[in-house]
């Protein structure tokens, strides 16, 4: 369904972002992309969106290219719009509406659906947003939010659904939560993370992207994250002492930060 | 509504400079009085926030669009010498950084949108606000456009009068006020009604997120001092 | 020579190029200068061209027209106008990408201070409005009306307030406390 060929792209300062990047995504796939920070995980999520284009390298949805001129088909863009659907790490960057009812049926309404208002209540209660339908949503907190962005999302019924560092910022009931529903959800997912815990709880496979904005890893993430020096090598996992009463040692480890 | 460097004569930009330099000093001052320690840090913020407001698009008819200018919303919210400064710093900043704008230009510029921009709108704020807050907003944001058009179009216009060559032929900017007059100022009275309306709609957000009585020379609270907005500041973040 | 030295050299030049009115003189020393700034020169004459291209492109135009029009039009004007800003651009890509300003600013630590604070602020305001606005493109399916792009507009003059503001509290309580207010520069 997805395919990116030898795909890179580069900063308007020159700095690349992506780096010969190729891989292939199927129906129904959840995916999770590991990599440091600045590695290139968002870049990747916005090309797949088609908000950001290759510079070198093709991308085909459906084996159709995704290119700047194929948007300016109307058709064509509103069904790729409705059928990708990318969650900002930044959820304040999606809402714009007054209420968090009019976030949800935005896109809906857009499509002229008559079950605009079905939809919202659906989600609304899918994702426990029933009480906070009449509030504006810069009222809420940011898991609050979050989740007004996913229903605006699924509102829509998407066949891919990209999220961005969804869980970076979420407290461990939020986070909790938010795999379960992910995996409950039949839609094709790609999520990106550097948080190597939860890593195996939002899918089987694994991209890892290398500080060198290479695609170092595509695999099952089992095995990613038995391979100690792959590991290091992605700078997902690090070294410091630590200290077992009077004994300290140091060697290789994982922490998740949030 | 910049004007780009070169097409403006020193007869122009030398005196532009030093009445901006005088209006530089006082600011300076005036915002020191008012923010105190707080000076550099929020200074710089706003020089930020005056950046980020003009990567903006204003909506205009037809799928166009323009930046935002965000003059009369920063004049309302924190005052004209405020204003002036930020508008100030990112002209600069913009001119040596990143080679856009200009040196010789950046004084009128400066003039003509951060001072008589922010002092327009906020006048038309005072003279308006007992009557009707909305309008009052509406019509110092369209004001500040405006003002702030017709100087410009009133500095370019002047520039064959002043600094043409002994035959008559321009050296600088080529067009009268004949041209610059209608050329510059009627599309920014367009434009003008739809910063209003962006200025109304942020103006409601700030108030209902109880911004307004923060800012220390602001137009609400002009005697307030700075050490009033800090426990705002506090619940705020 | 230090930033300050370049930065002064920048600025008599450019008052040079608005003094002399012959064109030979602005476009010979537009060569040197496009001589003179090494490997770099071809990028900057790019950043330089498509930098002036439209406005200068309005005014030649419109000069050629009106001018015409009344049976003033003079070559001449059209070629010392557009030397003239081509030079004065030129030099200033080639200043920003060689002198760092920062460096120039530091005889005034306030200067300093304020140049990067509002640098480093305003790449991280642009960030969040470049994200904003990938963010509305990938949720509308159909070109917004404009309601929504005023009210999208909206939103992000009110959340760029709100960061800008929150950024300022959190700039002053850092600096408070590593001590920069204690010892007034």
């Amino acid at each position: 369904m997805i395919q990116l060929e030898r795909v890179s792209h580069a900063w308007s300062d020159g700095a690349p972002a992506l780096a010969d990047l190729s891989l292939r995504i199927s129906e129904g796939e959840r995916v999770v992309v590991l990599g440091a920070n600045g590695c290139g995980k968002s870049t990747l999520l916005k090309i797949l969106n088609g908000l950001v284009f290759p510079d070198r390298g093709a991308y085909r949805y459906h084996g159709e290219p995704v290119t700047r001129e194929r948007f300016r088909d109307r058709a064509w863009s509103r069904d790729f719009r409705r059928n990708v659907a990318l969650l900002f790490q930044n959820p304040d960057a999606m809402l714009f509406n007054p209420t968090v009812r009019d976030e949800i049926a935005y896109g809906p309404r857009q499509l002229g659906l008559a079950d605009a208002g079905e939809r919202v209540e659906q989600w609304a209660r899918a994702l426990g947003l029933v009480n906070l339908l009449d509030l504006p949503s810069y009222r809420l907190s940011g898991g609050e939010k979050q989740k007004v962005c996913l229903a605006a999302l699924l509102a829509l019924e998407p066949g891919v659904l990209l999220l961005d560092e969804p869980i970076a910022h979420l407290d461990p009931r939020a986070t909790g939560w938010l795999i379960d529903f992910l995996s409950d959800l039949k839609t094709t997912t790609v999520v990106t993370t550097h948080n190597l815990s939860l890593a195996p709880e939002l899918g089987r496979r694994c991209l890892i992207l290398a500080e060198d904005h290479r695609l170092l890893f595509d695999g099952l993430i089992d095995e990613a994250l038995r391979d100690q020096p792959l590991l290091v090598r992605a700078n997902l996992t690090h070294r410091h002492r630590h200290h077992h009463g009077a004994l300290s040692h140091s060697h290789e480890h994982a922490h998740d930060w949030n | 509504m910049h004007i780009p460097d070169g097409f403006i004569s020193p007869q122009t930009y030398l005196p532009a400079y030093a009445v901006a330099g005088c209006a530089w000093v006082y600011a300076a001052q005036r915002v020191r009085q008012a923010l105190g320690d707080e000076t550099v840090p929020r200074l710089a913020v706003l020089t930020a926030l005056v950046y980020a407001l003009s990567l903006v698009m204003l909506p205009l008819p037809g799928g166009t669009s323009a930046h935002v200018l965000g003059v009369g919303l920063l004049a309302l919210l924190f005052g004209v010498w405020t204003a002036f400064l930020a508008y100030s710093l990112v002209l600069a900043l913009q001119a040596l950084l990143f080679g856009a704008g200009g040196l010789t230009a950046l004084p009128i510029n400066a003039l003509a949108m951060g001072l008589a921009g922010a002092a327009a709108a906020v006048g038309v704020y005072r003279l308006l606000a007992p009557r009707h807050e909305t309008a009052a907003v509406a019509l110092a944001a369209w004001g500040s456009v405006t003002v702030a058009a017709l100087l410009i179009a009133l500095v370019l216009g002047v520039q064959p009068l002043i600094a043409s060559a002994p035959d008559g032929t321009p050296r600088f900017f080529p067009f009268g006020l004949a041209i610059t007059l209608p050329a510059v100022v009627l599309p920014h009275l367009l434009l003008g009604v739809a910063e209003a309306a962006l200025t109304v709609l942020v103006w409601r957000y700030a108030k209902t997120r109880g911004w307004l009585a923060r800012s220390g020379d602001s137009p609400h609270a002009p005697h307030a001092p700075a050490a009033q907005s800090v426990p705002n500041e506090e619940r705020q973040g | 020579m230090s930033a300050r030295v370049w930065l002064l050299i920048y600025a008599a030049a450019l008052l040079a190029a608005t003094l002399v009115h012959d064109p030979y003189w602005l476009g010979g020393t537009l060569l040197v200068a496009v001589i003179a700034s090494g490997r770099d020169r071809w990028r900057l004459v790019r950043r330089t061209v498509c930098a002036v291209v439209m406005f200068n492109g309005v005014v030649s135009l419109g000069y050629a027209l009106v001018a015409g029009l009344r049976g003033e039009f003079s070559p001449a004007y059209l070629l010392l106008i557009n030397l003239r800003v081509l030079l004065m651009v030129y030099l200033g890509f080639w200043f920003v990408s060689r002198v760092n300003l920062l460096q120039a600013l530091a005889f005034s630590p306030t200067l300093s201070f304020l140049a990067t604070l509002a640098c480093g602020q305003g790449l991280a305001l642009k960030r969040m409005v470049d994200d904003y606005q990938q963010a509305f493109r990938s949720r509308n399916l159909e070109p917004p009306d404009m309601r929504t792009r005023l009210r999208h507009a909206a939103t992000q003059g009110a959340d760029l307030l709100d960061k800008a503001l929150h950024g300022a509290t959190e700039t002053t309580q850092a600096m408070r406390s590593r001590g920069f207010f204690d010892d007034p520069a």
